[in-house]
């Protein structure tokens, strides 16, 4: 499984970004709730919606849809005693007035995760990222499939981002990448 | 008094610390113990609690993320505690993940938890967390909680008993003193010798001692005291010994002192001295005159050659000269003393009184007052001055005979042996018994009947004999209430009439049987009762009742047949000793004769008594006597035995 995934990494090198399905489909399960562990957020949010944007690429405005669909099969429009709304959004069309609660970011280049990120700082806001590699762009949870399935925690993220469950905290795996 | 059951303070302190100890020693140790191994179990319990409630967020969160597998990541790590045995994890009552370490383990030895496992928002319970947790971890920490008391307990137990000697050290003085004390002489005094530092102990010691201070200084007043009082008791002792052994009136020794020496006496001339008609001068002079006679008298005595001089009684005094005397000599010192005492004058005020003196001695071996008692009764008897006692007297005999009849007389009165007996008088005119004399006999214990000629003139001495006379007098009359063809006949004492109360006694007895009639009365001539007013008033108003006399014995005294006249008898009773030789003796015949002549000339009917056989019946028939009686005609007989039908012989 581990060398299946090297070579995975390796393709999108060469042809572009590549998605892992299993992946999607886990992360596409587990972000949402991740979303409802915030602290205070019950409080602050009861009986509203709670907005997810799919920052994607032009180039996978496809797999972005597919991932909607997916939270949607997984989730419907209900995440806890929250409304869910998840919207993709173009890195391009990503900006600081928008109305969202939380960011996926798909693949992309640096300049736009960077951007992305800085967004969801200002928002101060979860920002989970497809890719493992690209929390050193500053995003704050990945979810990969190892031995089992892994959350990964960005600890230099940890001051941006919102306090989560401590539970949350005692089954992450934290790492420490990117630059303030 | 120390009893079996008495134990010592120290013995008594030591159970009970002891016993107390042991209470307090268990008490901690059950109570510590189970409170110990109740909290060792809460802490063992809490620390299971603990690791599953530390475990069951990740769970949750991990269930709520779906994260499944990592649930056994969890749960090994759960594992990882060292006492943990099995996990399970179930969800919906199914277990959706376990573990369980592979080792033997007793069920009992095991706590279980169950933790609920919620949604990290904590309002959904998914599942539930259960932990099987072994107790050896408890089970350890309990042995060594024990092993901690018991080093305690052992400790504090070393402690008590060092605190149980202090306690006996302590009370080994109190002991000492309670020694001392148990010993304690009031002639030995209890010396402390104690250097305790108990103040109470020494304030004990202190109020012990003055305590023998006192006792000894309350036995020396009691000691003096008694001195005193011994000293007053033996001073009255002698007093009252002196007062019973002295006469108080001539000061002179008594009765009781003469008794108490004569035990020691064997040889003596021992003679009693009576005052003749000393009554006289009391009468003539009063009684002071009388006193100071006496006293005269006792000083005249003690002026003389005595050993030792008595007053025994009013008039009578008793001289000791110790020594053997013949009885010429004894005779001529009776005289002499007799002769001194005569020729001196005793005076009263300025009369002057002779005193004449009865002496009676004894100069037997050893002397005794009824020796010397007798000897002056014999010489009273025979009106000489003096007499000598003499073993040929038998007067000792008559005063033990006196002394037995009275004892018999006495019991046979409380125990019915004295009986009426009677004898039949026959009338030789009708040839028919007549009546019958009545007859006293008395019974011996034995059966033996005794005749009154032993005991009724000692009898008429006593105070019995009114009530033997009562008895004869009831029993006549009861038993001849019935037999109106029979006379009877009792005899009568002088003693009898001149006493009121049985001559009243005798009046109600005839006059209740109605027997006045029919009882005759016989009257002895040997008592010259012509000579008493009180009898011939008996006899008149016997006879004015009704009732008859006769004179019996008639024939042996002076015989004055005026008096005959003057009482009015109705019979002659001939005395026996005229009868018995009647049919022999001539001169009797015409005794006899004469007193039936002069008895029939003055219509007095005549009685034969002592009539034995044939002859003497014959004889008194053809003499012209009424009435016979005797063994001839019959015997005495119990008046039980007599029938009214037996009148013919």
């Amino acid at each position: 499984m581990r060398i299946f995934l090297v070579i995975l990494l390796c393709l999108d090198v060469v042809f572009g970004y590549s998605y892992n399905d299993l992946l999607i489909d886990a992360q596409s399960r587990i972000y949402p709730k991740l979303i409802i562990l915030q602290e205070g957020l019950t409080k602050q949010k009861e009986g509203d919606s709670i907005t997810l944007g799919v920052v994607h690429m032009a180039e996978d405005e496809e797999i972005a849809h597919q991932i909607v669909q997916k939270i949607e099969h997984y989730h419907g429009h209900q995440i806890g005693v929250f409304h869910l709304d998840v919207q993709t959004i173009p890195f391009t069309a990503l900006n600081p007035s928008m109305k969202i609660d939380a960011l996926y970011l798909l693949k992309a280049d640096a300049e736009h995760l960077k951007s992305a990120v800085a967004i969801g700082r200002e928002k101060h806001i979860p920002i989970f990222v497809y890719d493992l590699n690209d929390l050193k762009y500053g995003a704050l949870l990945a979810l990969t499939i190892e031995r089992s399935t892994v959350i990964y925690l960005n600890r230099s993220a940890l001051s941006y981002s919102p306090r989560f469950n401590t539970v949350l905290y005692s089954i992450a795996r934290f790492v420490n990448v990117g630059t303030d | 008094m120390l009893g079996r059951t008495d134990k010592s303070l120290s013995s008594t302190l030591t159970i009970y610390v002891v016993m107390g100890g042991l209470f307090v020693f268990l008490s901690i140790f059950f109570v510590f113990g189970n409170i110990g191994k109740k909290i060792l179990f809460d802490i063992e319990k809490e620390k299971a609690e603990l690791i599953a409630t530390t475990f069951a967020p990740q769970i949750g969160l991990n269930l709520y993320l779906g994260l499944d597998d990592r649930l056994d990541e969890i749960l090994r790590q759960i594992m990882t505690q060292k006492d943990i045995i099995s996990v399970f994890l179930k969800k919906d009552g199914r277990v959706i993940s376990q573990l369980e370490k592979d080792q033997e383990s007793d069920d009992t030895d095991i706590f279980r938890v169950e933790v609920p496992v919620f949604e990290p928002d904590g309002t959904k319970r998914i599942a539930v967390l259960e932990l099987y947790y072994s107790s050896l971890h408890y089970q350890q920490m309990s042995k060594e909680l024990t092993h901690i008391l018991i080093i305690f307990l052992s400790i504090l137990a070393l402690l008590y008993l060092g605190l149980v000697y202090l306690i006996q050290k302590r009370l080994v003085p109190l002991k000492k003193l309670a020694h001392l004390l148990a010993e304690y002489d009031v002639k030995k005094p209890v010396v402390f010798e104690s250097q305790s530092r108990d103040r109470e102990i020494k304030q004990i010691e202190q109020a012990i001692q003055k305590m023998q201070e006192n006792i000894q200084a309350h036995m020396n007043f009691q000691k003096n005291m008694n001195q005193l009082l011994s000293e007053r008791v033996n001073e009255k002792t002698a007093e009252l010994w002196k007062q019973l052994h002295t006469d108080s009136l001539t000061g002179l020794p008594n009765r009781k002192a003469l008794i108490e020496d004569l035990v020691h006496i064997d040889c003596a001339l021992l003679a009693i001295i009576n005052i003749d008609g000393f009554t006289e001068i009391n009468d003539l002079y009063g009684h002071k005159a009388g006193d100071q006679i006496l006293q005269q008298f006792a000083q005249k005595l003690k002026l003389m050659d005595f050993d030792k001089v008595y007053r025994t009684s009013g008039d009578e005094y008793v001289i000791l000269k110790k020594g053997t005397y013949q009885v010429d000599s004894a005779l001529k010192l009776m005289k002499e003393i007799r002769e001194s005492i005569e020729n001196q004058k005793f005076y009263y005020e300025d009369t002057p009184i002779d005193l004449h003196v009865t002496i009676g001695a004894t100069i037997e071996q050893p002397p005794t007052i009824i020796q010397a008692d007798m000897a002056y009764k014999m010489a009273k008897k025979a009106r000489k001055p003096l007499m000598l006692f003499s073993e040929e007297w038998h007067l000792e005999k008559n005063f033990r005979d006196n002394i037995h009849w009275g004892s018999e007389i006495k019991s046979a009165l409380s125990e019915g042996r004295i009986h009426t007996y009677a004898q039949p008088l026959y009338d030789l005119k009708r040839k028919r018994i007549k009546g019958y004399e009545m007859l006293v006999r008395l019974i011996k214990r034995d059966g033996t009947v005794v005749s009154p000629y032993y005991f009724l003139s000692l009898a008429q001495k006593t105070h019995y004999y009114p009530t033997i006379t009562r008895l004869i007098v009831e029993q006549s009359c009861a038993f001849f209430a019935d037999k109106k063809d029979l006379t009877f006949s009792i005899n009568l004492s002088v003693e009898d009439i001149l006493n009121s109360e049985t001559v009243a006694f005798i009046k109600d007895r005839i006059t209740h049987y109605h027997v006045v009639d029919r009882v005759v009365f016989e009257l002895l001539e040997s008592e010259n009762i012509e000579l008493y007013p009180e009898a011939e008033a008996f006899v008149a108003e016997m006879k004015e009742l009704g009732c008859q006399i006769a004179i019996d014995d008639f024939g042996t005294g002076y015989s004055n047949f005026s008096y005959l006249v003057n009482l009015k008898v109705d019979y002659i009773k001939i005395d026996g000793s005229l009868i018995k030789n009647i049919h022999t003796d001539k001169n009797t015949q015409i005794v006899v004769e004469t007193i039936i002549s002069f008895a029939k000339k003055l219509g007095v009917k005549t009685v034969a008594e002592f009539v034995s056989n044939d002859v003497i019946f014959e004889t008194v028939e053809k003499l012209g006597v009424d009435i016979v009686q005797g063994y001839y005609i019959d015997e005495p007989k119990p008046i039980e035995r007599i029938s009214s039908k037996q009148t013919v012989v």
